[in-house]
């Protein structure tokens, strides 16, 4: 097939209408009723979704102190780091639910997809750094208590989430790179 | 309140019925054994009526379209699979023009050539590509892509020849 023949079968490509228009009814009417949402709305719903886990971690806290003992600085920690995460996770949902990159040129849509991505991966990185820094401090108090259940269940959970997390950051820059190499050669 | 819901619900319908055969060639393009066509094009009518809203005609509404579905499109591909690998096409609900119903299962093998064809292009070469065969004229792909012509027609001009040499190994 050539160029030209492609073009004439293209041309001469239909779709059902009736099936289409009542794709569009269906979509109209679960809209209105609320019941669909677009994709970059879910992803904002799941990131405002991370900001009250975030907001959860830190509510735990005081139980670290008063349950199992641990240091107060720990606890601090650990609160400290449960907020500045769900900072960045609303902060972020807000700007993915502002952001129309859908109605731009294809070029400019792109690139904002691309800025968000890049901004996922800090903040799953800044999650992981510094995660493991609390989670440093939490197995300085466990090994200090000497339980032995506690120390492996706790290693077991430490091994398992930083194998996903890292997993899922290595996935996420992937797309990054494949992203980034189609808005570069736009520039060509 | 209700009566703008009611002017923009009115303005979606006529929209989509008016560009469905737009919208669904896009989709089909980009449909993959991850993101099926029924997907697609429901995430391109969700977009449309969010953006309905903040489409003040400062583009051609057909521009607006283009961009919105295959921006839709390329960003749902890119979140879910790798590109490059073949997409499944129910040919179910084409309709072919070919007038003498004998032709019409060769007809549907050209299609199934004509999609294998364009989906061993990258996303945004199967953009092009889709705007080119919808006969756009290089300025205005140019406007949907955010490029410029000049860079539209070099790009186009490489697109055709590695379209060629695709279906001269195919063949």
């Amino acid at each position: 097939m050539d160029i030209n023949e492609l073009k004439d079968k293209w041309q001469q490509l239909s779709f059902d209408s009736d099936r289409l228009a009542a794709d569009s009814d269906r979509v109209m009417s679960e809209i209105k009723a609320g019941k669909i949402k677009s994709a970059q709305h879910r992803l904002a719903q799941n990131y405002k979704r991370n900001a009250l886990g975030g907001l959860c971690v830190t509510a735990l806290a005081p139980f670290l102190v008063t349950t199992l003992h641990f240091q107060l600085w720990v606890a601090i920690v650990y609160g400290l780091f449960g907020l500045l995460m769900a900072a960045l996770s609303y902060d972020f949902a807000d700007n993915i639910a502002m952001t129309d990159y859908v109605s731009q040129p294809v070029v400019n849509a792109m690139r904002a997809v691309l800025a968000v991505r890049k901004r996922m991966a800090r903040i799953r990185a800044v999650g992981i750094v510094l995660g493991c820094g609390v989670l440093a401090s939490f197995f300085g108090e466990i090994f200090d208590k000497a339980d032995s259940t506690l120390i492996l269940s706790s290693c077991i959970g430490f091994t398992v989430g930083l194998v996903i997390s890292w997993l899922k950051y290595r996935h996420m820059k992937r797309l990054i790179d494949e992203l980034k190499a189609q808005v570069e050669s736009l520039a060509e | 309140m209700k009566n703008e819901t009611g002017d923009k619900e009115t303005r979606f319908m006529t929209v989509t019925r008016q560009y469905k055969e737009v919208i669904a060639k896009v989709c089909y393009l980009y449909s993959s054994p991850i993101a099926s066509f029924d997907d697609l094009y429901q995430e391109v009518l969700i977009n449309l009526w969010q953006g309905l809203d903040s489409f003040r005609g400062e583009a051609k509404i057909s521009t607006w379209i283009y961009r919105t579905a295959i921006n839709t499109c390329i960003t749902w591909h890119r979140r879910n699979k790798r590109f490059g690998s073949e997409s499944v096409i129910k040919l179910d609900d084409i309709k072919t023009d070919v007038a003498d119903t004998s032709d019409t299962s060769s007809a549907m093998e050209d299609y199934r050539q004509l999609y294998h064809l364009i989906n061993m292009l990258g996303p945004i070469d199967k953009a092009l590509v889709t705007l080119w065969l919808d006969e756009k004229p290089y300025d205005e792909i140019a406007a949907i892509m955010g490029l410029s012509a000049g860079n539209v027609a070099v790009k186009m001009h490489r697109i055709k020849e590695k379209l060629t040499k695709l279906a001269r190994q195919e063949a």
